[in-house]
């Protein structure tokens, strides 16, 4: 062990996680030993509903978990749900979610155009079609599943909803299912479609329920998706197991990024104990496979799961704007808030530098940066700081221009005059 | 005023059932699919949810809540203190859900006979349980003196110490041989 143990504060730990393949980063930092090398005795609580894991952390029945990206912010907004303070100076993971429409939508779509196949903006053009015509015909609305009302699954179904011009709310009825939940939902025809994290699109389709017809690396290339969250007051009170945890977690996710890695690692997390699944169904995204159609074979997505590489650990704080503004979008947040002010009492740069500068491991120097403007083929392929981070849409968000984005935004809720007026003096230098 | 127990099991509802019936709150259960808490909450708008905290459905009541502020939300403190939702969660496996205009007072009597019904009860009688056969042996000890004190007329003092003595011969404890004396009406 080659870190000195820096007065641990607390050393028995109980992190809470959800069944997902990203809760790796996690699973490893336990099963590989990187947690006990740091003095830390962890236990992993599987949890049921993100409410849970979010109350319970709030509540100091567990230390820290695995959340939605999203979650801290909204918690701290007081947004679909209680006021909590929490914090993140980590994120866990990048992409891993897809959206899934079952056979008989599917087959209806392909009927119009083969398109929906392979193009994700066909398939919810071709989707609004659909949702047209039955209107027309009194059909009843399309029913679909999302996992928490202001997670990165239900953004990212909306954006690819709104993106063939579908409004999420008035268009399609939307129903909050726990993850291991989904696949069930679809075969009792409760849902037609559904966006859920990893392994449980794999699921669908090996099932033969249901056709992929989006991953969120389409929908926008390696933005984030879980990080591990702690309250303030912890983070406070345990600075230094704080940062102990942080360096167990990075390592068990540079570990986790490299590919020979992965088949080993769906093996660890498929356990009864983690997500109770056949190692084959974990295993196909883990090792960069998107299965996409039950008849076909599944296709190459190396960057299904980035757990390390792009700086993915590094908690961005041009992420957390790209969240406001869908919670301003869809009406979820109401009340005008200064975004940079708030983003930076919820994300910790600062204690993700202690923690890479202590491993020797490289951290971005800036705070934000442009989403948006880099695609896939611009970049060397051996290039591990930066990653691609193209938007479906094909819209860039400079440093600084969250509101300018927002207000470009179809069928969006937000109150552009005030945000404008109360992020005015902060953001017009363009942030850092 | 309604409360929706959801996803708790059919033995905590009957410890429950009485206490909450008789304080006036009327009781709905369900425990079927997420899809059907949809329309369950919106015909029965209950004012208040107790819901197992590790519930699948949790999460269908958090956009329930997002979707109509009129609906019960999740409630982590009662006034400045969530040491009763604390000891809900923590103890009870509960959690609880209320629309924004029930009293804060109601909450906590509340969270009060829920908890005193679920763990302080079974705790009495654990705790009564436990000391049964404590008590038993006393008592069988007490009479065991006062019977070699009447039968061999010998002080408070001797008889114990004949008792004793006889324990430590056998190997015995003295509550055992004491125990032995009252069933058999001699020593071992």
């Amino acid at each position: 062990m080659s870190q000195p143990l820096q007065a641990l504060e607390q050393t028995t730990l109980q992190f809470g996680f959800i069944p997902l393949t990203d809760c790796a980063p996690l699973v490893i930092a336990k099963e590989r030993g990187y947690f006990e090398a740091e003095g830390l005795n962890v236990s992993l609580s599987r949890e049921t509903s993100w409410a849970a894991i979010r109350d319970k952390v709030g509540l100091g029945l567990l230390d820290g978990a695995q959340m939605l990206a999203s979650m801290p912010l909204a918690s701290r907004l007081g947004v679909c749900g209680p006021q909590l303070d929490f914090i993140s100076a980590l994120v866990l993971d990048l992409n891993g979610n897809a959206i899934t429409l079952n056979n008989a939508l599917y087959q209806e779509m392909y009927d119009i155009d083969p398109r929906v196949e392979s193009n994700p903006l066909i398939a919810t053009q071709t989707l609004k079609s659909v949702v047209d015509q039955g209107r027309r015909n009194h059909r009843q609305k399309l029913r679909f599943g999302i996992v928490y009302p202001c997670s990165t699954q239900s953004f990212e179904l909306r954006y690819w909803l709104a993106a063939g011009g579908i409004h999420p709310d008035e268009d399609i009825e939307l129903v909050v299912i726990p993850p291991p939940k989904m696949v069930e939902a679809m075969r009792e025809g409760n849902i037609q479609g559904f966006c859920v994290g990893e392994p449980w699109n794999t699921l669908a389709v090996q099932q033969q329920l249901g056709h992929v017809v989006a991953n969120k690396y389409q929908l926008w290339n390696n933005s984030p998706e879980k990080v591990f969250a702690v309250t303030e007051q912890w983070a406070e009170q345990n600075p230094n197991t704080h940062q102990a945890i942080l360096r167990a977690l990075l390592k068990a996710c540079a570990w986790l990024d490299q590919s020979q890695n992965r088949q080993a690692a769906a093996r660890l997390i498929s356990q009864a104990a983690y997500i109770a699944l056949p190692e084959e169904t974990v295993a196909l995204s883990m090792t960069g496979h998107c299965l996409k159609h039950w008849d076909k074979p599944a296709e190459n997505l190396d960057d299904f799961h980035v757990f390390h590489r792009y700086s993915a650990n590094f908690p961005w704080l041009s992420h957390p704007e790209w969240i406001v503004s869908q919670m301003y979008r869809w009406g979820q947040l109401k009340e005008t808030i200064n975004i940079e002010q708030v983003i930076n009492q919820v994300y910790k740069p600062a204690l993700y530098r202690q923690a890479a500068e202590s491993l020797g491991m490289d951290s971005p120097r800036i705070d934000r940066k442009s989403e948006g403007n880099i695609d896939e083929k611009m970049l060397m392929p051996q290039s591990q700081q930066l990653g691609a981070n193209r938007f479906l849409t094909g819209e860039i968000i400079p440093v600084g221009g969250i509101i300018p984005y927002l207000k470009n935004q179809n069928l969006s809720t937000a109150n552009i005059p005030a945000l404008t007026l109360a992020n005015s003096e902060r953001l017009a230098g363009g942030g850092q | 005023m309604k409360l929706l127990l959801i996803g708790i099991s059919e033995e905590k509802i009957s410890k429950l059932q009485d206490a909450l019936s008789t304080a006036g709150l009327d009781l709905v259960s369900f425990n079927g699919q997420q899809d059907s808490l949809y329309p369950l909450i919106e015909q029965q708008r209950p004012e208040i949810i107790l819901i197992d905290t590790s519930s699948t459905a949790r999460d269908t009541l958090e956009h329930l809540a997002q979707l109509d502020r009129n609906h019960a939300r999740t409630v982590i403190s009662l006034g400045r203190n969530s040491e009763s939702i604390n000891r809900l969660a923590a103890e009870t496996g509960l959690s609880l859900y209320a629309v924004d205009s029930v009293a804060v007072s109601l909450l906590q009597a509340l969270t009060d006979v829920v908890i005193s019904q679920l763990i302080s009860r079974d705790k009495l009688a654990r705790e009564v349980a436990s000391m049964r056969p404590v008590l038993a042996q006393q008592r069988d000890l007490h009479s065991a003196i006062k019977f070699i004190m009447e039968k061999y007329g010998l002080a408070d003092t001797q008889a114990r110490d004949l008792l004793a003595k006889n324990a430590k011969h056998q190997k015995r404890g003295i509550a055992d041989v004491a125990r032995h004396l009252m069933e058999t009406g001699s020593l071992p």
